[in-house]
């Protein structure tokens, strides 16, 4: 399996924050989800990609190319929180802006998207609804035939409907050959519907990397009486609660064995997992 | 590639290109005291134009949306001084207009102005001057704006600018009162020195911004957005 992205020991310091040795994989075809809450370092490894951020070490490789030749984005979609279009621009303004930078813009294609979206080409950006601008956004990645597309955070602030359209316009991207998705969000239910991957980044390094389901399937809610919990498994179960009479948290399923037959098992999601790690570490802080 | 991204400056700018009309105004206002300094009036006020990208770049996010495209930060760099030295060429021809206007014509208000006899010589002397107030505009614009952004950089810009204008006007018309003007005796020897006087002007110019050029190109690729 080719890989689209391939991100080696990404270094990145600020003052309170640091990327620490970030290495992941994004395979071509398919949409991988980044998940982390806020502030754990989507966004920053994103515009390490772009060279929006100059990083303080490791390598990037995006298309098999590094990210300091630029050409690769030729062939690249991006798309951050909010499209980065002037307020007075209207859609014909925007083709007029962006087409003579990519080899490939196909202005039918983009008229198309205008066309499908219902947005007017002559109607000023500032006075479309976020949603709307975020499809203008999608309209402008999809013209020139991008192979990969970058998403932070795209459908945050979206209303369900909104959501549920943007994620059709990925799968009917991915339909076409050799297309990627790399989508950055906190909004984990999302990633549920339509990622095959999933790299999740806790305060600036990377937890997991690896297919959603086996993500979903390495873990488990566990909850019982207190006394259920036995003491050689305290530390076995993540982001532990208790009290006097119960217990609960999440558990790899592999250390599941033994427990008393009575505690109660249910399968997680996501954001279960992104807690529940969240919760440990912040145990572990205190 | 700098090509597009001059014009792709142009078009993230067109929001302030309403302020056309009232910059002609005071182009031609600038010219109240002497035709001769029409033309660096109006050099001045249109360098100040070409750093509206620098405002609507952080107002529209648009250095983030340019990071996006397949550009090199040291085009969006020269694109931008691109798009700066087209405004001064016409930022020339408005104020070799203007000057012609008021040199020929009985204009009202301008009636007291300071006229030449306008002649080649003279005009290319007009035009190196203006070149050389656009060079050191931009470098004290430009370098600052590139390393600080609008909202940061705007007020150091001003104050410079604004000294930089009472400093030449005083300077002017300090020169221009006295009995013997150094201004025409400057001319003068400029019209017997042509090639010389001009031609210090234009490499002092150029060398000028050639280093601004250099200083904005390495703060820029070090910035982070």
């Amino acid at each position: 399996m080719q890989n689209a992205i391939e991100v080696k020991n990404l270094m990145k310091k600020y003052k309170g924050f640091s990327l620490d040795g970030v290495s992941f994989n994004v395979p071509s075809g398919y949409i991988t989800g980044f998940i982390g809450q806020n502030g754990a370092g989507k966004t920053t490894t994103l515009k390490l990609m772009l060279n929006m951020v100059l990083k303080d070490g490791g390598d990037i490789e995006i298309l098999g190319k590094s990210n300091d030749d630029i050409s690769f984005k030729e062939d690249l979609g991006a798309l951050f929180d909010q499209p980065y279009f002037q307020e007075d621009w209207t859609p014909a303004d925007i083709e007029k802006a962006l087409r003579p930078f990519y080899r490939k813009w196909d202005s039918e294609v983009y008229h198309s998207y205008l066309k499908k979206f219902s947005l007017d080409a002559g109607q000023k950006f500032k006075t479309f609804s976020r949603g709307m601008k975020m499809k203008l956004g999608m309209a402008a990645a999809l013209s020139h035939d991008a192979k990969l597309l970058l998403l932070d955070e795209p459908t945050s602030g979206l209303d369900p409907v909104m959501r549920d359209e943007m994620l059709d316009i990925l799968q009917d991207y991915l339909t076409q050959e050799n297309k990627t998705v790399l989508f950055s969000t906190h909004v984990t239910g999302d990633l549920e519907k339509i990622a095959d991957y999933i790299i999740y980044i806790h305060k600036g390094r990377i937890v997991y990397t690896g297919l959603k389901d086996e993500l979903i399937e390495k873990y488990c809610l566990i909850r019982g009486r207190a006394g259920d919990l036995p003491r050689e498994k305290r530390e076995s179960v993540i982001g532990l609660r208790e009290d006097t009479s119960s217990f609960e948290g999440m558990i790899e399923v592999a250390n599941l064995g033994g427990f008393p037959s009575r505690v109660v098992t249910e399968p997680v999601n996501l954001d279960d997992i992104m807690i529940h790690i969240n919760k440990e570490d912040y145990k572990n802080d205190c | 590639m700098i090509v597009k991204m001059a014009a792709l400056d142009w078009l993230a700018m067109k929001v302030y290109l309403k302020f056309l009309f009232p910059m002609l105004f005071f182009v031609f206002l600038g010219g109240l005291g002497s035709s001769l300094i029409i033309v660096s009036i109006s050099v001045w006020l249109f360098t100040g134009m070409s750093t509206y990208p620098f405002a609507v770049e952080e107002k529209g996010e648009l250095n983030k949306l340019y990071l996006t495209l397949p550009v090199k930060k040291r085009d969006i760099v020269a694109g931008r001084y691109f798009l700066s030295f087209i405004i001064l060429i016409g930022s020339i021809l408005i104020g070799i207009g203007c000057m012609f206007m008021v040199n020929n014509y009985n204009i009202p208000f301008f009636t007291f102005t300071n006229k030449y006899l306008l002649n080649g010589t003279l005009l290319i002397t007009v035009i190196a001057v203006g070149y050389l107030l656009y060079a050191v505009l931009v470098l004290c614009n430009f370098p600052l704006l590139f390393t600080l952004g609008y909202l940061k950089g705007k007020y150091l810009t001003i104050v410079i600018q604004i000294i930089i204008f009472l400093g030449g006007l005083f300077s002017f018309t300090l020169l221009e009162n006295r009995s013997e003007s150094p201004v025409e005796k400057f001319l003068n020897f400029a019209a017997e020195n042509m090639v010389l006087v001009n031609g210090m002007i234009f490499i002092t110019a150029t060398v000028i911004l050639a280093l601004s050029y250099i200083i904005c190109v390495k703060v820029y690729s070090k910035r982070d957005f």
